[in-house]
């Protein structure tokens, strides 16, 4: 790793915009947080990018699978803590199906799985790939198996390599992983077949020197799989390989990890937190993968940039055209707070969210993203003078100043509410109900 | 190959919760982050017992709880055996119109009776009411070292002075910031308490509604003290139940609310909570599942 200074004196130096930054400096900064590549400048030297590069090379390998044109990427990650930058992919989460059921009810398994929506913050989410295990040691039913469910990523689970042979035949648009055996042939084999290829290893001196082993074959496509006895094992040694990958710099260990939840929920959860890139799991159940899924959603999410709610007309409850309507700004931890305090007020209401850059109450204020433009703005783009026969806006306290004008503006009475969201039940109870 | 970990000069205070006659549980003490100072020192697991049920209470958490009074509540919570028994006063609450079964002191006179569990003791978050009603519940508790809160930035002075006298621990909240977090604990330790006798609430978001924050928030103020920040190295309490209860989620099914409340939880354990207050005794039985595995 360079700083941004020692990325600095390898630049130009000239000031001249074309990476689209103002400086040197500011470019130099950029890249010292990973948000740009140096190639970026079109008058880097050779040498000093070269070096750049390599300095600035992730300590853990991105690894691609998946359906081509549409690849899934895990690993490539940079640090221990969330805070300390971000965590850059999210774990695929992979659905164990067993190869020794009928074709029928693999088919409805399938079936299930795609219809399964999950809505996380207005998006929606789909199960990332399925994990079909060969229990029946047939290579015919296998490959029947994977060309099934060919249009999801798969993870084929197999000690027998004829078995995945073949399936991997009957997987023309995709680049599969692979669950076997870490011997040279299957190195040789996953390499030719364009495939990841699973290591697997019963402790981190085992996983190190099999990678090493696997690379010097000049194959880096693998993910480390640390076969552990219990929960308390997988604890250690995820956390270790990875500082060993990112603070030591452990080339052998700078690889994605996969761990086997089970069906065990609190398991899964803590593979989220804790530093696997692939997890498998032997549940179907929609309310735990929803719980996974949205846990999965909060800790990748990116710490550097605010979370954003869409600035729109949110209705809590089944408001009516008698209801309150409060107006704050789009930070999604004012929206859930203040969206928290309604349902537990148990008032239906409006709640207008503005287009204010993410940012919270008092911030978007100061910068003028919380104006009384904008807020007028968002009432006439609502349409909530549709839905409501009144003309009250319940305005946060702490911008009372704000009043006189968007009254001016808007045409709507505003009114004064609670300065913390805690305060709004007893708010609307007392100047509402 | 030599497993190279990062070395922390800092330790986390022990904190010790109930004695006299009453069972004394204890939590804290790390060297390292979670789950990897050894021996491990788990986390306690406390179940909440209210003293009165609001009629907007979840209807899941209603079910388990409202059929029987007080006591009962409390002798049903303590037969799933938690660590600790958190005691929360709700109705001193100026929001709360239902009259509980007698006042705050006088139900935990009877409280204290049927049951030897450690104790944490809630008011009901209105800072005025809590700063009235605590220290007479403090008193009540003389040297039976409970855990009680919450004190924020408005009411510490007396809550602080109050533990202080009768030996008891307090927990101290600040809305995610570190700076506040520390701040309130030097204003505490000034008072006569000292910081192995805090717990921070660094405040509590259910999974889905801000739960990166908070999880961060724990985050870093575990490192900083384990770097060396004496002032933060108290012990970390969330209250886990009240926000996973709340959710959208929770309203829509019992087993979503209780995958709800239990993966919270996972994720305040693993930012480096040492107490997690619950309100659903089968997540209570999940969690310690996972954690007897752990230890």
């Amino acid at each position: 790793m360079m700083t941004g200074l020692q990325i600095y004196n390898q630049l130009p130096k000239t000031n001249c915009r074309k990476c689209g930054f103002p400086t040197c400096l500011a470019f130099a900064m950029a890249i010292s947080q990973r948000r740009v590549s140096p190639d970026n400048c079109p008058d880097i030297s050779s040498e000093a990018e070269k070096l750049l590069s390599e300095a600035m090379r992730p300590p853990m390998n991105k690894i691609k699978f998946g359906l081509k044109h549409n690849e899934m990427e895990i690993g490539g990650e940079e640090v221990l803590y969330r805070h300390e930058r971000t965590f850059y992919h999210q774990p695929a989460l992979a659905l164990l199906l067993s190869d020794t059921v009928s074709l029928e009810e693999l088919k409805d398994a399938i079936e299930t799985i795609r219809d399964m929506d999950f809505e996380l913050l207005g998006e929606i989410f789909k199960i990332d790939m399925l994990a079909i295990k060969n229990d029946s040691r047939n290579p015919d039913i296998f490959s029947e198996c994977a060309h099934l469910a060919r249009d999801f990523p798969l993870l084929l689970i197999s000690e027998d390599i004829d078995s995945v042979r073949k399936a991997r035949s009957v997987l023309k648009d995709q680049i599969p992983i692979i669950l076997g055996d870490s011997s040279e042939e299957w190195i040789e084999f996953a390499h030719n077949a364009d495939s990841v290829l699973v290591i697997r290893g019963s402790s981190l001196d085992e996983l190190a020197q099999k990678s090493k082993q696997v690379q010097s074959h000049h194959f880096n496509n693998i993910i480390l799989y640390p076969e552990v006895k219990n929960i308390k094992e997988a604890l250690v040694t995820f956390s270790s390989s990875r500082e060993m990958a990112i603070k030591s710099n452990c080339q052998s260990l700078g690889f994605p990890l996969l761990g086997r939840a089970g069906k065990d929920l609190v398991i899964a959860a803590h593979f989220i937190c804790k530093y696997a890139g692939i997890i498998i799991l032997e549940t179907t159940d929609y309310e735990e993968l929803l719980t996974l899924m949205t846990l999965r959603f909060n800790i990748y999410s990116d710490p550097r940039k605010p979370l954003m709610m869409e600035p729109k007309l949110y209705e809590i409850g089944k408001p009516g055209e008698n209801s309150p309507v409060l107006v704050t700004t789009n930070f999604a931890l004012t929206y859930h707070m203040v969206h928290s305090e309604i349902v537990t007020s148990h008032v239906p209401c409006f709640l207008l969210i503005t287009a204010s850059d993410g940012l919270s109450v008092l911030s978007a204020w100061a910068a003028d993203k919380f104006s009384s433009e904008i807020i007028t703005k968002s009432i006439k783009n609502s349409r909530i003078e549709d839905k409501v026969s009144h003309r009250k806006i319940i305005i946060p306290g702490c911008v009372a100043s704000l009043k006189m004008k968007l009254e001016t503006e808007s045409g709507w009475e505003a009114l004064i509410g609670p300065g913390d969201a805690p305060m709004i039940p007893q708010f609307l109870k007392a100047h509402w109900v | 190959m030599e497993v190279i970990r990062a070395e922390y000069k800092g330790k986390i205070c022990t904190l010790h919760v109930g004695g006299m006659k009453r069972q004394t549980v204890s939590c804290g003490g790390h060297t390292s982050p979670p789950f990897l100072s050894t021996p491990y020192q788990r986390p306690l697991l406390a179940l909440e017992v209210y003293d009165v049920i609001l009629p907007d209470q979840n209807q899941y958490l209603k079910k388990i709880w409202s059929a029987e009074d007080f006591i009962s509540r409390i002798k049903k919570a303590e037969s799933y055996s938690p660590d600790v028994l958190c005691l929360r006063f709700i109705s001193a609450s100026p929001d709360v119109n239902i009259a509980a079964e007698g006042q705050p002191a006088e139900l935990l006179i009877q409280a204290k009776a049927v049951t030897d569990l450690p104790l944490i003791i809630t008011g009901c978050g209105d800072n005025t009411k809590d700063e009235e009603m605590l220290p007479l519940l403090s008193d009540e508790m003389k040297d039976e070292n409970v855990l009680l809160g919450v004190a924020t930035e408005e009411n510490y002075r007396m809550l602080a002075v109050s533990c202080s006298v009768n030996d008891h621990s307090l927990i101290a909240e600040t809305p995610l910031d570190l700076s506040l977090a520390k701040q309130l604990n030097i204003l505490i330790q000034n008072m006569g308490l000292p910081v192995e006798r805090i717990v921070m609430h660094h405040a509590t978001a259910a999974l889905g509604y801000g739960l990166e924050y908070c999880y961060s928030i724990l985050e870093k103020s575990r490192l900083a003290a384990l770097e060396g920040d004496h002032m933060l190295s108290s012990v970390m309490l969330n209250f886990v139940g009240q926000e996973s209860w709340k959710t959208r989620e929770a309203q829509k099914s019992e087993q979503l609310g209780i995958n709800w409340e239990t993966v919270t939880a996972l994720a305040y354990i693993e930012g480096g909570a040492d107490i997690i207050v619950l309100d659903h005794p089968e997540c209570l039985i999940r969690l310690r599942a996972l954690l007897d595995q752990w230890t």
